[in-house]
């Protein structure tokens, strides 16, 4: 297999060239819900987020999850991450049941497999842009030179090499996501989850940072779930679904709702 | 670590306090910690400088600063009769308070043979040693402390005396010593036939120890104890008395280092939770952010110990200057023992900040800020 981080010739359980650590090849689906429910609280108090909700999502695929807020389109985000453990269903990413998972193990799973684009940017604030997309390469083992060279790589095709070395704080809010773009692409992963990645943008920066994210997700053969209310967005989806009172409606797959 | 060490540093003022709070607790615990063993050591610089000599005593006297020997002044033929010793040299002395121009300082009259020399100062800072019975040389810092020269009457005990020379190395921690010759120290100390100690030279071919348990074998009415064992009962009184004290302060300063070390971090931990829950959301493990935590405290541990130990190296030499009776040793073994408890420091003080991060929920980054 090639290392998406290097792109060399490389077996698990690491990569020779740059010390990524590897998985095996995950076969489409990559991301599969099975019958997924939660709750919040218990008893009489207890609220349904999710109602069981099945979907799958393949490689290369951009899908858009709507609904209105309180839909559970975040515990819907929070159980794909692997980030809650819902109160039945299976969560198979990767071929991988994550239900059978350590927590140990399902951190690993979001290192190598997952990558997140949240509303706020969630960037360091003390790293530069370059230190920032490098965060999840160098705390996964990726040679220091490697690392900083793939960061640097991935802000250049965002548009971003010459705001390298600065720091969030000196940036607007659209390289701020595009420098969050680059780092949930850094390790290469098979998924890449945004929450609401274009709320606090306004309508051009915000479609125009959502096209660099299809672009870039598809380009390196990444599967992309987008939670949102912008319907901004419909064009860069393949695939639209709607999450109501925790249960998916309306579109089949394939098709795009804004299309 | 990178990430460690730009978190920290983004928040200047707060890294250039905790570090400075930091330091400021090693240098109180080194100065303390060197005071205490400056003293100690200094405090028996006159029973030392008679190595190899043993000091006769009067039965059930150990020790120099907290017990009065009287020994009988003609007993010395008795002991230079021994084979196992060379020659007996006569010391009259004894603590009292020393009152110049209304201030009072406690220290310790010493008379000895102007002859020999024997038992007199070693080191002159000015001047010359005693020749006769209205002569003294004063221990130097106790001279500057009372704006005293070479010339100067002064007042021993209830004697009039002018001031001969001034010694080196005869003073510690509020100790010092007067010279007279024996005499005179007889007269003043109404020691009427009397004298403290003999000091006894082991004859060829014999140790101290065989000279020291022929006197107390054979000489009724004398005890004797080699210089090493002299100047450590004489020691160990020293450190009863300033050693509990002493340590608490130590004590107390190293609380100080855990408890600033342990604020900064859990400060600095706090305002990284959003940081921290990003991490674990993106799959950055416990143990790793774990280190995160760690690397600071001991950032901060480390920059304090490197300022509070060169500041201390420096107070060494300031206080000895400026204080003449107080020394402080800082010697490499207590650098080192102290860079081990800046690490413990560093340790205890990085536990609730650890904790803290263990219980970061990652779900914390999806949630708006």
């Amino acid at each position: 297999m090639r290392c998406p981080v290097c792109h060399q010739d490389a077996a698990p359980p690491r990569c020779g060239h740059c010390r990524r650590p590897l998985l095996a090849h995950a076969a489409d689906p990559v991301l599969e819900l099975d019958g997924v429910t939660h709750h919040y609280g218990s008893g009489d108090a207890a609220v349904q987020a999710l109602g069981g909700i099945t979907l799958s999502v393949d490689r290369g695929e951009v899908v858009l999850v709507v609904g209105p807020s309180g839909g559970g389109k975040t515990t819907a985000l929070l159980t794909m991450g692997l980030l809650l453990t819902p109160d039945a269903g299976t969560i198979r990413l990767g071929g991988v049941d994550a239900g059978r998972l350590t927590e140990r193990e399902r951190a690993t799973l979001r290192l190598l497999r997952i990558g997140f684009l949240f509303q706020d940017y969630n960037l360091l604030n003390s790293l530069t842009s370059l230190e920032n997309v490098a965060v999840p390469l160098r705390y996964a083992g990726v040679r220091k030179p490697i690392a900083l060279r793939r960061a640097a790589e991935l802000l250049e095709s965002l548009g971003l090499g010459h705001r390298a070395g600065h720091r969030p704080g000196e940036l607007s809010g659209g390289e701020k996501q595009r420098v969050a773009t680059a780092r949930a692409l850094a390790m290469g992963p098979d998924v890449i989850l945004a929450d609401e990645p274009t709320a606090n943008l306004d309508s051009a920066t915000g479609h125009k940072v959502s096209e660099q994210l299809a672009g870039a997700a598809r380009a390196h053969g990444a599967a992309v779930l987008i939670v949102t209310h912008d319907a901004r967005l419909y064009d860069v989806a393949d695939r639209v679904v709607r999450l109501e009172d925790g249960v998916l409606v309306g579109q089949p797959a394939g098709e795009v709702a804004a299309r | 670590m990178i990430v460690a060490v730009k978190n920290l540093a983004a928040e200047r003022t707060r890294l250039v306090l905790s570090v400075v709070g930091v330091g400021f607790a090693v240098l109180l615990v080194l100065v303390m910690a060197g005071i205490f063993v400056g003293t100690t050591r200094q405090v028996t610089t006159y029973i030392d400088h008679s190595r190899n000599a043993v000091w006769a005593v009067q039965p059930g006297v150990s020790q120099m600063f907290r017990a009065v020997s009287w020994l009988p002044a003609g007993a010395r033929p008795e002991l230079t009769a021994l084979p196992e010793v060379s020659s007996a040299d006569p010391i009259l002395g004894q603590p009292s308070d020393f009152i110049h121009n209304g201030e009072q300082t406690a220290y310790f009259v010493v008379g000895y043979d102007p002859d020999s020399g024997v038992g007199g100062p070693w080191s002159m800072a000015e001047g010359r040693g005693v020749r006769g019975d209205a002569e003294v040389v004063l221990d130097r810092v106790l001279a500057a402390k009372n704006d005293i020269r070479t010339g100067d009457t002064v007042r021993i005990v209830d004697g009039d005396f002018t001031v001969v020379g001034l010694s080196n190395q005869t003073a510690a921690l509020g100790n010092f010593y007067a010279f007279v010759s024996l005499p005179a120290a007889a007269r003043l100390l109404r020691a009427d036939g009397r004298v403290s100690y003999f000091l006894v030279q082991p004859a060829p071919g014999h140790t101290p120890e065989q000279a020291a348990a022929a006197i107390r074998e054979r000489v009724p009415g004398f005890d004797a104890l080699t210089s090493a064992e002299f100047s450590a009962n004489s020691r160990d009184i020293i450190v009863s008395m300033i050693g509990r004290p002493l340590k608490a302060m130590i004590a107390i300063a190293a609380l100080v280092g855990v408890a600033l070390i342990g604020l900064t971090v859990l400060a600095a931990t706090n305002e990284q939770t959003a940081d921290f829950g990003v991490l674990r959301a993106v799959g950055v493990g416990p143990g790793q952010l774990l280190r995160i935590v760690a690397g600071q405290a001991a950032l901060i541990a480390a920059l304090g110990y490197l300022l509070g130990s060169a500041l201390a190296y420096i107070a060494q030499f300031a206080i000895g200057d400026r204080l003449g009776d107080v020394t402080v040793a800082v010697t490499p073994a207590m650098l080192a023992a102290m860079a081990a408890a800046t690490a413990v420091m560093a340790a205890l003080g990085s536990l609730l900040p650890l904790r803290r991060v263990l219980r970061i929920d990652p779900a914390l980054a999806f949630r708006r800020r």
